[in-house]
């Protein structure tokens, strides 16, 4: 509380409060942070920018035109480029559902048993692994698919349509055969494996932050582990479940390799998801015709990129969406 | 200490989004030629097909250790990308599955120097095998109509009685024929569909395209050709169509010529090009744009063959980039070019009489 | 209904850790104890070997016996979930249940061992909880609103109901007022006096005057130091304890010289 003189003189605007040493990093650092964030800003819009120019001539092409120029689109064949996006679409959601439905209760189930089960120490390698799985590139999946999974699932397709084929999901080939295993339903399946890691490494984490609070006073009133996570676990963790499962989807929807080098693609609307040729994703119709294509075909086939960069960010947005909102209901009262 | 964030953001889009659209690879190292050994020196840059590709890459290897200071680079972006870029004039030639339209025409006589416009070479020819996976079974006879029927959906059991008459004394399998087409776009699609239109008739009520259609056959795709010959071989009874020189362990089969069976060859193959005739559209009678006859009676011919060409420029302004081109064009003709490209790539060498053909189409080029 | 509590040589370790050493005390039925003592005493931590919630920790484990009107606690044949389901807790913060409603909170507990209940049972149950919690006329309009909308001492009493709605032999309450003012803190004590006519009551507390208004038996815990086990040094009728105490700790204690 002793001020001298002197040392107030020091101090160009002659006053105790002016400019202190840490101003100026402060500045520097804010203006780097705010650059990154217009950056990303930046890039996505120059991304929809180019996509939109890019695919512009494919869009205001009459259909007939359009038909003569690219090998791929054929308006008289019922595959315009909006159904041929229609057909695409389809098989994408298609196939990301099977994902889900697959990937969801599988990731659910590891990361409960990550987070409430399994002793510390197995938790923790469990969870290194499932990390790892995430590191696996796609073209790896897509040749253990190919190589090992597909014929190793032919056998249960054939139960699964023998015995649940009047469901037209399981419906077999008119044979009554299933003579190959590159269908939807093994590209779902190795979808599911590829956002598996997504999802659990997401859910695990909303799990460990149920409040102890809740948790013992289910186990307080005699609940078994299983009925505390039902009661306390689970209505805690709904909204990042959900917010965990978006992103998984989020991340089936894009992939390319692995569903080009499983499905034998067709476009059709088919529900058939043992049968080939029936489906094909966006990402993975582009990849077959792009080497191919001329222009117009490629401005096409941007087009579907466009409709595929929509669905994700709608679905991107959703899972933001519903994430946000665990603060406002989440038990942490 | 203002960031102008509005309008760099406004033109950082713009050059984000040029740069995305200019990003194909495209650039190879400018060597710079130090030492002259040889003439010639500089950088010849090439894109288009990549059924030609392994041939390619066989030429520009050869033709680089002749030519030391020459760099030859290749962009095997496909047939459509290939003229979409010598159109634009990036690239002073392009490889090509397909024929120039008359209106890619008129923008390749602007494009070039002079008044000749562009032409075709046929430099990579290949013939296409319908190679199949029935134990036991090394070859087949079959016609057009046959296979047409086979990959339509008709035909959906190896003893079938049009397969049966055709082979005599081959014991045919009761087993269902599963066909396996390629799933992607590409240049020998085209050429098998092209051949089942043409010879097929109404056997084959598609077009020829280089998706294979979606037929009512028990049907696989493959994802490019090893993904296809994988998928056949791994299959039992499976059918399908490829370059022959991915056929090795396969059955192939050998289509009806006139009243003849032709098993594939490369001398059978190059003959369908010299058998066939040129296009009406053609630009002059140094362009062989061929229009492949697939229904030729000709049994030294094998019709199912892809002719993979160089569209070139009748005349170039620049003289280093004009001899550049004309001398590993002429490389690409010879004999011996051609056969780096039948050992590397399992091609069929062009006939004599069209490698000098090429060869003095190449010197006319050069002298313009 | 109620039932009485032997401890007998009690060690109840974390791991290698030993967290509280060497407890023998009785419990009675129909009656409030009382244990207080400082901060990391150990006097939670024996609370919650007497329903096995110490368990829930990893590595919780004890040495010793507890007898339930006779039956060890720690026997070969206990199941810890039915232990829990004998033995009610209340804790320090409320913690309904935030996505349930004020009835299902309720009977939540009781739907763990009915799967079905009819729907006047249901009723019947919630109003007879809500009333033991002292909490009926309060919330009685508001039975499909969330928990989680009630005051903290509201809150507090809607898990006492929640306890007590599965009928336990005794109710544990650990601090169950300490993060309630002082008119929701009053409400929870009159309710606990109400309570014990029917259970055995034991409340661990911080609040010296609440255990003396509360409760007829007080416990005093004590510490040597961090990382000793804490121990119990004086169990004696309440108004004996505060009055006087036997040992100079628990006298020094009460009186307010350290803790």
């Amino acid at each position: 509380m002793t001020t001298t003189p002197s040392s107030t003189g020091s101090q160009p605007a002659g006053n105790d409060y002016g400019t202190h040493p840490g101003a100026r990093a402060n500045g520097i650092f804010k203006g780097m942070s705010t650059g990154a964030g217009v950056l990303i800003l930046v890039t996505l819009a120059a991304v929809a920018t180019f996509l939109l120019v890019e695919a512009w001539p494919a869009f205001i092409a009459s259909p007939e035109d359009l038909g003569q120029e690219v090998s791929f689109i054929k308006p008289e064949d019922g595959q315009s480029l909006m159904e041929i996006i229609g057909y695409l679409i389809y098989g994408t959601v298609l196939m990301s559902l099977i994902a889900l439905v697959i990937a969801t209760p599988i990731s659910i189930g590891i990361a409960l048993f990550i987070s409430h089960y399994a002793p510390r120490r197995l938790a923790q390698t469990l969870g290194y692994l499932i990390d790892l799985l995430a590191a696996v590139p796609s073209v790896v999946y897509g040749l253990w698919g190919v190589a090992v999974l597909v014929p190793f699932l032919n056998p249960f397709y054939q139960f699964l349509a023998d015995y649940l084929g009047f469901i037209p999901l399981f419906a077999a080939p008119e044979s009554g055969e299933i003579f190959t295993g590159r269908v939807a339903m093994s590209a779902g399946i190795v979808l599911a494996i590829m956002i598996l890691p997504i999802i659990t490494a997401v859910t695990r984490e909303v799990f460990l932050q149920t409040p102890v609070l809740h948790e013992e006073a289910a186990l307080a009133m005699g609940a078994t582990r299983w009925e505390m996570v039902k009661m306390s676990v689970f209505p805690f963790a709904r909204s990042g479940m959900v917010g965990a499962t978006m992103l998984g989807l989020g991340r089936a929807l894009g992939e390319t390799m692995a569903v080009l080098m499983i499905i034998s693609p067709g476009l059709t609307l088919s529900p058939y998801i043992l049968q080939p040729n029936q489906h094909n994703t966006v990402a993975g119709y582009i990849a077959l015709q792009f080497p191919e294509a001329n222009a117009m075909g490629v401005s096409s086939l941007v087009a579907m990129g466009l409709a595929l960069f929509v669905i994700t960010l709608v679905v991107n947005m959703l899972a933001r969406w519903v994430v946000s909102r665990r603060s406002e209901f989440s038990g942490a009262n | 200490m203002t960031f102008k964030i509005r309008v760099g953001a406004t033109a950082t889009a713009a050059t984000v989004a040029v740069l995305l659209a200019a990003c194909t690879p495209t650039n190879e190292a400018a060597l710079e030629a130090s030492q002259v050994e040889s003439d010639l020196a500089g950088n010849l840059q090439g894109a288009g097909s990549s059924a030609q590709e392994a041939g390619m890459d066989a030429w520009r290897a050869a033709f680089q250790s002749n030519n030391p200071d020459v760099n030859v680079g290749y962009d095997p972006v496909g047939s459509g990308g290939g003229i979409e870029q010598f159109l634009s004039g990036a690239v002073p030639f392009a490889g090509s599955d397909g024929l120039l339209s008359d209106e890619e025409y008129e923008i390749a006589a602007d494009r070039c120097a002079g008044d000749g416009g562009a032409y075709h070479l046929p430099m990579y020819i290949s013939p296409v095998a319908v190679i199949f996976n029935i134990p036991g079974v090394e070859s087949l006879n079959m016609d057009a109509i046959t296979i047409a029927e086979i990959f339509n959906g008709d035909i959906s059991s190896w003893d079938d009685e049009a397969i049966a008459a055709q082979n005599e004394g081959v014991d045919l399998p009761a087993q269902t024929i599963t066909v396996v087409p390629r799933s992607d776009s590409s240049g020998t699609t085209e050429n098998f569909t092209d051949y089942l239109e043409q010879a097929a008739g109404d056997a084959w009520p598609h077009e020829a395209s280089k998706e294979f259609p979606a037929t009512d056959a028990q049907r696989v795709g493959g994802d490019g050709t090893s993904a296809q010959i994988d998928q056949i071989r791994s299959s039992e009874y499976s059918v399908g169509y490829a370059d022959a020189s991915r056929s090795g362990g396969l059955g192939t089969a050998a289509l009806k010529v006139g009243d003849e069976y032709v098993p594939f060859s490369p001398e059978a193959a190059a003959n369908i090009v010299a058998a066939s005739p040129v296009m009406d559209n053609a630009n002059g009678e140094n362009d062989l744009a061929y229009a492949i006859d697939r229904t030729t009676t000709d049994a030294s011919a094998y019709p199912l063959t892809l002719v993979s060409y160089h569209i070139v420029c009748s005349e170039y302004t620049d003289p280093n980039e004009r001899e550049l081109l004309t001398e590993f064009e002429k490389f690409v003709a010879s004999a011996d070019g051609q056969n780096v490209a039948a050992a590397a790539a399992g091609s069929a060498p062009l006939t004599a009489e069209l490698s000098d053909r090429i060869t003095a189409i190449v010197d006319e080029i050069a002298s313009n | 209904m109620s039932k009485r509590i032997d401890i007998n040589n009690l060690n109840v370790y974390y791991s290698q850790f030993l967290a509280v050493e060497d407890v023998s005390l009785s419990i009675e039925p129909k009656a409030v104890t009382a244990f207080i003592g400082p901060s990391g005493c150990g006097k939670s931590t024996f609370l919650r070997t007497l329903n096995r919630m110490h368990e829930v920790i990893p590595g919780g484990r004890v040495e010793g016996e507890v007898l339930i009107d006779g039956v060890d606690l720690y026997g070969k044949d206990v199941d810890p979930v039915t232990v829990r389901r004998h033995v009610g807790m209340v804790f320090q913060r409320p913690n309904p249940f935030p996505t349930m409603s004020i009835a299902e909170n309720v009977l939540a507990g009781y739907r763990l061992n009915n799967k079905r209940v009819s729907n006047s049972d249901a009723d019947d149950l919630v109003e007879s909880s809500l009333r033991g919690a002292n909490l009926w006329d309060e919330v009685k309009d508001r039975l499909n609103k969330p928990g989680s909308s009630l005051s903290g001492g509201q809150q507090q009493r809607l898990c006492i109901a929640r306890a007590i709605a599965i009928k336990p032999d005794i109710l544990l309450m650990d601090e169950p007022c300490s993060a309630l003012d002082p008119i929701s803190t009053l409400a929870i004590e009159d309710l606990i006096t109400d309570l014990k006519d029917q259970y055995t009551i034991v409340i661990v507390t911080h609040n010296m005057q609440q255990a003396a208004r509360v409760s007829d038996t007080t416990a005093f815990f004590n510490i040597a130091g961090t990382g000793k086990p804490g121990k119990l040094i004086e169990m004696n009728d309440t108004t004996t304890m505060f009055s006087t105490p036997s040992e100079k700790a628990t006298e020094d204690y009460i009186s307010g010289r350290f803790g």
